[in-house]
């Protein structure tokens, strides 16, 4: 069996020094003093279950937890069971604060605070030697909120009756999954095309969930027609064409489910929801419990309001939300004045975030003129050179972010302090960068101070960021405009260019674009070939043309699609690597470490991106007596898959 | 009369048809559709959506159908079900998000309107039989800073001081306990806690810009001969101001009945916005953004199904008041 013990030790300790640093108290041992037992039973329950065991509409807790039940160990101390949190989700993005259900959800791996990963939802797992095969050992006994067992068969039909029928919608088993078997009950096979070791990585987040691989499949047959010959009259009786429309009907998945009733296996199931408020309760059958046998959650109910950005701020001020996180940095002076008539705590939390303003030059420019200068390194650096970060940093990110160049975070275990802080061009040298533009040929200048490139346009860019709803913050926007002035120092220009999302993602593949603002991750497990926040420029859509080469590489872009020209040899390189990193390197391992590198000591090279200023902290505010929520950030993960992955723990003091 | 409403309802029932398509089409100019924009949601919270899944989404809303089969689709379902379709940023059918939030639309428009009226008309008719009295002045003041303040400001404003000073939550219309609650005479009561800062902020426009119209087309009034002969005779003051000028004055407010029932429905999207209102118009602004294209060509087309009834109305009620309308039928 793997397992992936890599972190140092050092590393991990540090983290639950900090840990511990915050938790207000003495850790003092709180447990069952509201529990209500069973009678005779091993467990304990929530007082609002023991009432419906009571009137007969519940089995007893220890008939609904699994034979072994999930051991979660507390962050601070054990808590108390009761209360109602309420969060609110910015409009603009209804996806944080608990506000769905990929955040706030456990998945059949969990990786640790010091990075370790083990089994969560699953018993026990396994990944073959040749990484062409993985094994989920189930709980025997372990249920779907509505009381029907979880079994092989709920993996099984996903792959069977759900990807494979072409009238249901699905987002099913990744592409490099071969088969999927039940040796038994409760023991389930991958069988992959190729090797796919990071199915490991994939079991710890939504890729492991009830989107994707696994299914009610009891509830979910009623509505199948090869499981309920009269699928299709039951469908019209409720309203819909056939029964795959019926089908589809209750097992959407996605934001929010369709039928609130649809068993999940997260610690709340949705109560009720309309557009502005979302309500869940706790999942009388959720597998998990504490050290003291009290079975997980602790908190009876989530409400969940949409409101707009100004509200939300307003809404926490007045102390009306036990955990909000959805804000940045520019609202931390706000949060802190009214930290005590809000009755709330408000900590600024590192981000994990490599590059939280980059640029990216755009490297197959369709001006042939523009292509070549950006493809030199020696302009790249240059440009970097100009830059001040530290007075952007003073001056907007209220001196709480790390001047650096875009890489990864600074947490990551194999991080190399030459990629972000000490990168030979992350200083500020204006001289340095005019010789060098000088020498570049760039050495003639029109009247208005501006360079003049080898045909003899002057050297002005445009300057594209995401000015869409879930595009730049405040401060990235001044950011640009302060990079826009360093640059016009220097003798280039560029002009800000603020497109909606949907209009980038159309111009991206033009060649049009001349330099992209973006955020970049920096994440210990990034994904490199499906990353997000623009990879650098390089990986996914951010490559602009270049993704559809590599794309009809890997067969998922038709031949004849492929746009533009080739990748240059060393952004080609990059790619090798990355796909090295993907398809033969377990996550943590010395190759997974050493293939990272080399990717991250090419970037650092090459400086295909500009970073300006990352790792920027967010406010996070949190309700004064809410306990066992996590203040630091594992540096493997994005805040989303991390801080909300321990609210199954939070309890009100 | 009857030739001239049914051919008024047949044009009606033609532009609601080009209105239809319209609607349908604005949804579809701007670049990418809701499966980019729901992408693009995914990617910020880190989660990178594949090629596999993105064809998965397509085929589920039929984007890769043909506009005009999805617009076909679409209407046909609307005139013969009544069924608008799916929103598909909220998951739920377009009918059922419109009749939720469509109560309190109506309930807050007409509270405003009366509101509104009720203050604006009496200063009106202050204003105009005290012109330049401290009164009048006060009134004034009032009405150009109500004019002049943006809304949105004044409703950012007053969520601030009344949490401030009163400590009243900000934004919503319900508190959290009755967020999801069914009708009871307790949901009212706390709807009727949260309306008076929506009230007043979307009120304060309406009633400044009543109030100056009713002080100018009134005192306009007041110097025509009839009133000076009315007074000449020994009517009393209050029989003459009631009986004629005010009624008068009156009439610009009720031709405007056409703008009033699309108003009710979708009024003051910006305050709605700017307050976490559940009301129709920041439902229709997300609708835009996100391209959730069934739900914001439904909320168009129904505005527009609105004024085109209202107008129907006002045209109606103007036939019956005006016999100079008549009169032109007649002839």
């Amino acid at each position: 069996m793997q397992t992936a013990k890599w972190m140092p030790v050092l590393l991990g300790a540090a983290l639950l020094m900090a840990t511990s640093a915050w938790a207000s108290g003495e850790g003092e041992d709180t447990a069952s003093s509201d529990a209500a037992m069973t009678m005779g039973g091993e467990y304990k329950e929530a007082p609002m279950l023991a009432a419906m065991v009571a009137a007969g509409e519940l089995p007893p807790v220890d008939e609904r937890l699994p034979i072994e039940p999930k051991v979660l160990e507390a962050i601070e101390e054990i808590g108390t069971y009761g209360g109602t949190i309420e969060v609110f989700a910015n409009a603009n993005h209804p996806w944080n604060d608990l506000a769905d259900s990929p955040e706030r959800s456990q998945y059949p791996l969990r990786m640790n605070f010091d990075g370790s990963i083990e089994a969560d939802q699953a018993k026990a797992y396994e990944l073959a030697d040749d990484f062409m095969t993985f094994t989920l050992y189930l709980r025997e006994g372990m249920k779907w909120s509505n009381g029907d067992d979880l079994t092989a068969e709920d993996f099984v039909f996903v792959k069977y009756q759900m990807d494979d029928h072409e009238s249901i919608d699905t987002w099913g088993y990744p592409g490099q999954v071969d088969t999927v078997t039940a040796i038994d009950d409760y023991t389930v096979q991958l069988n992959f095309k190729v090797p796919y070791p990071r199915i490991v990585l994939d079991m710890l987040h939504w890729r492991g969930s009830d989107w994707t691989v696994v299914a009610p499949s009891t509830w979910l047959k009623q509505w199948h027609i090869e499981y309920n010959p009269n699928a299709d009259a039951k469908a019209k009786e409720e309203g819909f064409d056939n029964w795959a429309e019926a089908f589809n009907n209750h097992h959407t998945f996605c934001c929010p489910a369709k039928d609130v009733n649809k068993p999940t296996l997260h610690p709340w199931k949705w109560k009720e929801h309309t557009t502005t408020v979302r309500i869940w309760e706790r999942n009388p059958f959720y597998y998990a419990v504490d050290t003291a046998g009290q079975q997980l959650p602790y908190i009876d109910r989530i409400v969940s309001q949409t409101v707009n950005a100004e509200t939300y701020k307003l809404k926490v001020v007045a102390g009306e939300a036990d955990y909000a996180g959805a804000m940045t940095i520019g609202d931390f002076p706000l949060l802190k004045q009214n930290e005590e008539t809000g009755n709330y705590t408000v900590k600024l939390v590192p981000h994990v975030n490599g590059g939280d303003v980059t640029y990216t030059f755009v490297l197959d420019n369709l001006d042939p003129v523009k292509r070549e200068l950006f493809n030199n390194v020696d302009f790249r650096r240059a440009m970097s050179l100009a830059i001040d970060r530290e007075e952007i940093n003073e001056t907007v990110w209220l001196g709480q972010a790390v001047p650096r160049q875009a890489t990864l975070n600074a947490d990551v275990s194999f991080y190399k302090s030459e990629w972000g802080e000490n990168h030979p061009y992350n200083r500020y040298a204006p001289d340095e960068a005019n010789s060098m533009l000088d020498a570049l040929g760039l050495d003639e200048r029109n009247r208005d101070g501006l360079r003049l490139m080898s045909n003899g346009e002057p050297m002005s860019f445009t300057l594209t960021y995401d000015a869409g709803a879930e595009g730049a913050s405040e401060q990235e926007i001044l950011t640009h405009e302060l990079v826009k002035e360093d640059w016009a120092a220097v003798g280039v220009e560029v002009n800000l260019n603020p497109l909606d999302s949907d209009l980038i993602r159309q111009v991206e593949t033009e060649g049009t674009m001349d330099v992209r603002a973006t955020r970049t991750s920096g994440m210990e497990m990034y994904d490199f070939l499906s990353g997000n926040g623009g990879m650098l420029g390089v990986g996914h859509r951010g490559a602009g043309r270049f993704y559809s080469w590599w794309g009809a590489e890997r067969g998922n872009v038709p031949e004849a699609d492929r746009i533009g020209e080739p990748p240059p040899e060393d952004l080609a390189m990059l790619y090798q690597l990355g796909r090295a990193d993907m398809q033969s390197t377990l996550f943590g391992s010395q190759e997974y470490r050493d293939v990272r590198t080399k990717i991250f000591d090419l970037h650092a090279d090459k400086l295909w991106t500009i970073g300006v200023v990352g790792m920027a902290p967010y406010p996070l505010v949190v309700r004064n007596n809410l306990g066992n929520v996590p203040r630091v950030l594992p540096p493997w993960a994005e805040a989303w898959l991390t801080m909300n992955y321990y609210s199954n723990m939070w309890y009100f003091k | 009369m009857t030739q001239y409403i049914v051919r008024r309802v047949l044009y009606m029932v033609l532009s609601l048809g080009v209105l239809s398509m319209v609607a349908f089409m604005i949804i579809q100019l701007p670049p990418g559709d809701y499966v980019t924009t729901f992408v693009h949601m995914m990617q910020q919270r880190g989660i990178a959506v594949d090629e596999a899944m993105m064809r998965a989404l397509y085929e589920r809303y039929a984007f890769d159908r043909p506009v005009h089969e999805q617009y076909l689709k679409w209407i046909g379902n609307i005139v013969l079900r009544g069924d608008m379709g799916e929103s598909m940023a909220f998951n739920d059918s377009v009918a059922d998000l419109i009749a939720e939030r469509l109560t309190l639309s109506v309930v807050l428009s007409l509270g405003t309107l009366i509101i509104t009226y009720i203050i604006a008309v009496p200063i009106g008719i202050y204003s105009a039989t005290h012109p330049y009295s401290v009164g009048d002045y006060a009134g004034t003041v009032f009405g150009f800073i109500g004019l002049a303040t943006p809304n949105f400001l004044l409703a950012l404003i007053l969520m601030f001081v009344t949490l401030r000073l009163f400590g009243w939550s900000p934004g919503g219309l319900f508190s959290p306990e009755f967020l999801a609650a069914p009708w009871s005479l307790a949901r009212v009561w706390d709807l009727m806690k949260h309306l008076p800062v929506p009230l007043i902020v979307i009120g304060t426009a309406g009633t400044a810009g009543l109030i100056r119209i009713l002080r100018s087309s009134l005192s306009d009034e007041l110097s025509r001969q009839y009133v000076i002969t009315a007074r000449a005779k020994g009517v009393a003051e209050r029989r003459i101001l009631f009986k004629y000028p005010v009624r008068i004055a009156i009439n610009p407010i009720i031709s405007a009945i056409g703008y009033l029932l699309p108003g009710i429905v979708s009024g003051e999207a910006l305050v709605s916005i700017v307050l976490s209102l559940p009301t129709i118009g920041p439902m229709l602004l997300d609708g835009l953004r996100q391209q959730d294209m069934y739900l914001a060509s439904s909320v168009i087309l129904m505005l527009g199904m609105l004024t085109m009834v209202g107008t129907l109305i006002s045209d109606m009620l103007l036939v019956v008041v005006d016999p100079r309308i008549r009169f032109e039928q007649k002839n």
